[in-house]
């Protein structure tokens, strides 16, 4: 319309892909789960409508783990979600200056057997956008579901500041955690669609107004940067690693000052997590007994019975077993040695971060222990294994409420196992990224220190042949 | 009936031959045969005390053994309160404390913007948050919370600056989202106190009570499940669900049903003058559920049972002293009192076990995690608490001490906010008494009122009343003081006064002044024609007259009494002006007597 023309919105005709736990009006929101399979939204959620109102054209609902429950978007009623590197797809890789790439060492082919696996739980979104199937995508964070997908699907990310995104129509994994998270191909395109998401919700009591600031006002210069020492754990291979001291180094010749930092309570995130998140599951959960919306069991005898099988046909093993394991917390002899005691551990590691930017502006850690595995790799190992393993970079972010932004920087490098073999003869070529944490509210800021980074490093665009 | 204290008959019986006769025997069985009944019991006066101490020592000493006088009955003991003595002789407290549900008027819901509308068809006023779809977020109403802020203060009870939301757990098919959000960690108040008259009963006369307030806490009501016995099918109609409630928990203070219906009672009365709840049981909007345990005197608590969902002041007195009875027997026959919920069931006037809810419910408590803190501002408090409208105890009092209305008549105007309002109005209009205005209201109106079944509602409330037109009547205050005024000025009598306000009740718009015109109600004070009344009624009641004037001085007023009668059957008396009359007729019988 020529009216849009004159004066075009922000996201003017800008095609944006949604996480299948947002409600938008008319369609189908399953939540990859077969509770949901029948459940058309009534409403539409208050980012996917601002997303529109902006001029964006929401191209379609994206894959997740059931519920977001998982890191790897392999859990999902409607089958695992491939990665858009190495999966047998064809794909370019172009420079900034969109010039092929010429590296010898690189290679886009299958991996051998299997394929990456997206990373989860917003494996679809990443997918998407990294294809460039849409320009901009929404995710939902809760323990690192936005940033793991973005990292292993080698595009930038955000995961805001608790209560900057509203929540309204964000089908809930863990209330007190969840944030809607954004996905795009570069920061900039974050950072406009941050602005037009931003604010204040009606509907949502925990959401607020952050204070504003505009992103070139940002100081570069004399600002600190932290280094959290108990964020290179076990099992997080040395490339991550390796990764992460080139970033320490870039920014240092650059004269920002870098500080080696300790969060002392980051092992606890995990555990702590492995609490909150099924006591709000078990809760959150209670919904779906097949009388309002969603799967009606099979057995209508009476009205347990019908809640009992329309739960135990349409939830998945992992959402079954986090609704034990919170009733059981829950249960009032339990309350206080778990629910109580996880929220005084949450409330010690959200002390660590208030603590650490005592000392420094913002944190530079890594988001990921590895590049993305293969799904033969991943699934080796359950859910929950999995998901204990992954989230150990992001979970204590989203206890702590505060703003993260991941920056892929590079590709990954040779595969130790496969060395000497025609598998070994190339790099793994996956995306590593690397995580930026700020104070609450610092979002605006870290997106525009994510930029100078994206700057900087030569990380290749992925261009898919046809 | 015979006071065992002080062996002294406090009623005339038919025949009672003595004091331990056989006309009393039966007649006190007769009486006391139904054990719980407490609507079947007949007076005890409130000296009837100590009685056991005294029945057992009768007993002892060979006497007829009085405590059958007292089985299966409630007695007042001063000492130890309200007793309950066991068909077995035993003595025994009941212990009560209630819990009051009562719905919050708004006009929206407590978390959603769904309408808070009675009556409505089947899941119209249903918002997306009431029906659990995923995704949506609760939005706290204000109006809510103010009515809680007022509430807590009437009730002085002290508010939490900051309370917290927490979720409930369970499972039922009117409960969408699987918990109800209410305020179990910190309600909103604590720790006040309520007082409140019990009204005059078998065991005593009025007395005042007061119950310990535990908490207040701001909740969810659920929606409503039906149960379609045919079909099999349970229905479930949301209309109800989300909808505001202030859930008042009472320390167990009662000891006696009639106790616990007085606060219900007192309580809908305060909460509507608050304008925080409609305050009408028949439509669910105050609900009481009833803890209730009994023990010896002295011993601890008891096991209890909860009545739940008591929906009427009768329910409320008849469960209670029904559940009460079942736990002595009980406990009696060697059972134990199980920690149950129960129902009560109005048509056999039983408390049945809920057997279909989990007996130990664990809620599973936690935290709502979508509601932050409700932190509110000590300067609002303050601006409510300013704000607080009369209660019903300050306007009692006041009607009381200022007006002099008595102080049962005063309960019917407060009980009534029609009423009371009216009577203010009157007022202002400066009637010649104050006692006439509330007479009018409650002997005329209320009398109007039941004849026609209607309800009474003030002029300027007519527009906001929620019953239809022809359920309601009223009447201006300017026309009720006119016509008081009238009648105090001895212009017309009792009867015209009530043909006066009655046709007003009616929707007759001629003006009071034009009534008392055109129907011809002024009394007669022409002293020509009430001579001639008084020398029509001398003349028939010729010999009676004689009897007067012959008696001596001191029977000369019961003489007069047939006189005063003949006239008043006569229709002329009834627009004559009685006070000349009376007049007239002494003067004619002095002049009479004189001439003899």
């Amino acid at each position: 319309k020529d009216e849009f023309l004159e004066a075009p919105r922000p996201l003017e005709g800008v095609t944006v892909a949604v996480k299948d736990n947002f409600c938008v009006t008319g369609t189908r929101t399953s939540c990859g789960s077969r509770m949901l399979d029948n459940f058309t939204a009534p409403y539409t959620a208050t980012v996917v409508e601002r997303s529109q109102k902006a001029g964006g054209i929401v191209i379609g609902k994206t894959n997740l783990d059931e519920f977001a429950m998982g890191s790897g978007t392999v859990d999902s009623y409607c089958g695992p979600t491939k990665n858009i590197w190495r999966s047998g797809i064809k794909y370019k890789l172009k420079t900034k200056h969109g010039t092929d790439v010429n590296d010898g060492s690189l290679t886009t082919e299958k991996l051998a057997d299997s394929w990456p696996v997206a990373g989860g739980s917003s494996g679809g979104t990443a997918v998407a956008v990294a294809a460039g199937a849409a320009t901009v995508g929404l995710g939902s964070d809760t323990g690192g579901s936005v940033r793991i997908p973005a990292a292993w699907c080698g595009i930038p990310s955000l995961k805001p500041s608790y209560g900057a995104l509203s929540r309204h129509g964000l089908i809930p994994l863990v209330n007190s955690l969840d944030v809607p998270g954004l996905m795009a191909r570069n920061v900039q395109d974050l950072q406009i669609y941050f602005d037009v998401l931003r604010g204040r919700d009606q509907f949502d009591s925990t959401s607020v107004d952050l204070k504003d600031c505009d992103y070139e006002e940002v100081e570069l210069e004399n600002i600190k940067l932290g280094v959290p020492q108990e964020y290179f754990c076990e099992g997080m291979s040395d490339e991550v690693i390796k990764s992460v001291s080139d970033m320490c180094n870039l920014f240092s010749n650059n004269g920002v000052n870098i500080d080696s930092v300790s969060l002392p309570h980051t092992d606890m995130a995990v555990p702590c997590y492995s609490v909150l998140n099924p006591c709000e599951v078990a809760s959150n959960m209670a919904r779906y007994d097949g009388v309002e919306f969603g799967l009606a069991g099979s057995d209508t005898s009476y009205n347990e019975a019908m809640a009992a099988s329309s739960r135990s046909q349409g939830f998945n093993d992992v959402v079954r077993g986090r609704i034990l394991a919170g009733n059981y917390f829950l249960l009032r002899r339990h309350y206080d040695e778990y629910y109580l005691q996880a929220l005084k551990v949450r409330r010690l590691i959200q002390n660590d971060f208030l603590e650490a930017f005592k000392s420094v502006d913002y944190l530079l850690t890594p988001v990921t222990l590895t590049d993305a595995p293969s799904f033969a790799d991943f699934t080796a190992q359950d859910n929950r294994t999995q998901t204990a393993k992954q989230d150990h970079c992001t979970q204590p972010v989203n206890l702590a409420g505060l703003p993260a932004v991941t920056v892929p920087i590079c590709l990954s490098g040779y595969n130790r196992t496969t060395a000497g073999s025609e598998e070994g003869a190339k790099r793994r070529s996956l995306p590593l990224s690397v995580q930026l944490i700020g104070p609450y509210g610092s979002d605006k800021k870290l997106l525009r220190i994510a930029r100078w980074i994206e700057e900087r490093v030569d990380f290749p665009t992925l261009v898919l042949c046809d | 009936m015979v006071c065992i204290k002080c062996m002294r008959l406090l009623h005339r019986l038919p025949d009672s031959g003595g004091i331990f006769g056989p006309a009393l025997q039966r007649y006190t069985w007769r009486q006391l045969s139904s054990t719980v009944a407490v609507k079947n019991q007949t007076a005890v006066a409130d000296h009837l005390s100590s009685t056991v101490a005294v029945n057992n020592k009768t007993a002892d000493e060979g006497q007829p053994n009085l405590s059958k006088d007292l089985v299966g009955r409630t007695i007042w003991d001063p000492k130890n309160g309200i007793i309950r003595i066991s068909k077995s002789g035993q003595r025994w407290e009941s212990v009560i404390g209630v819990e009051v549900h009562a719905q919050i008027k708004s006009n929206s819901k407590l978390f959603s913007t769904a309408p808070n509308e009675f009556n409505q068809p089947v899941n119209s006023k249903v918002a997306f948050f009431d029906a659990a779809i995923p995704g949506t977020l609760p939005v706290l109403n204000s109006r809510c919370v103010l009515a809680g802020v007022r509430t807590s203060l009437a009730l002085n009870a002290n508010v939490n600056l900051v309370s917290f939301f927490d979720r409930k757990h369970y499972f039922y098919a009117d409960l969408p989202s699987g918990y109800q959000i209410t305020q179990q960690r910190k309600p909103i108040s604590q720790n006040g106190s309520f007082t409140f008259d019990v009204m005059k009963s078998d065991i005593k006369k009025e007395y005042v009570k007061t119950s310990h307030l535990v908490q207040i806490q701001i909740e969810q009501d659920s929606g409503k499940s039906l149960h379609d016995d045919i079909d099999g099918q349970c229905l479930v109609d949301l209309n109800r669900c989300g909808i505001g409630l202030l859930e008042l928990v009472f320390a167990p203070d009662l000891r006696y049903g009639p106790e616990a219906a007085a606060l219900a009672k007192e309580l809908a009365l305060v909460l509507h003058t608050l304008q925080a709840c409609g305050g009408r049981m028949d439509r669910g909007e105050l609900r009481v559920d009833a803890n209730i345990s009994v023990r010896q005197p002295g011993q601890e608590f008891g096991t209890r049972t909860e009545v739940k969902n008591l929906n009427s002041l009768r329910s409320v007195t008849d469960a209670i002293e029904f559940e009460v009875w079942r736990q002595i027997a009980a406990l009696e026959d060697g059972q134990i009192i199980e920690n149950e919920t129960r129902s009560y069931n109005v048509e056999t006037g039983e408390t049945v076990s809920m057997r279909d809810k989990e007996r130990k419910q664990d809620y599973r408590f936690m935290p709502e995690p979508n509601l932050p803190p409700l932190v509110l501002d000590p300067a609002l408090i303050n601006t409510e608490k300013e704000n607080l409208p009369k209660l019903p105890a300050e306007k009692r009092s006041e009607l009381h001490q200022k007006y002099g209305i008595n102080k049962d008549i005063c309960r019917t105007i407060v009980d009534n906010p029609h009423y009371f309002t009216l009577f203010m109005e009157c007022v202002e209009y400066k009637p010649l008494d104050f006692k006439s205005v509330a007479n009018i209201m409650v002997l005329i109106i209320q009398e109007y009122l039941l004849e026609y079944e209607k309800i009474f509602v003030s002029e300027h409330d007519i527009k906001s009343s929620d019953h239809s037109v022809d359920e309601i009547v009223t009447i201006s205050a300017k026309d009720l003081v006119e016509a008081s005024n009238l009648r105090m000025e001895r212009l017309i009598n009792h009867t015209a006064l009530r043909i006066l306000i009655r046709s007003k009740l009616d929707g007759d718009t001629r003006t009071i002044i034009e009534l008392v015109d055109e129907k011809d109600l002024r009394l007669i004070v022409d002293r020509k024609y009430i001579q001639e009344f008084v020398d029509d009624i001398l003349k028939s009641q010729s010999s009676q007259v004689d009897k007067y004037l012959t008696a001596k001085p001191k029977r000369k007023a019961r003489q007069l009494v047939p006189i005063r009668l003949a006239a008043n059957e006569d229709p002329r008396a009834e627009n004559v002006d009685m006070v000349i009359f009376n007049d007239i007729l002494m003067q004619k019988l002095d002049s009479i007597s004189k001439k003899d």
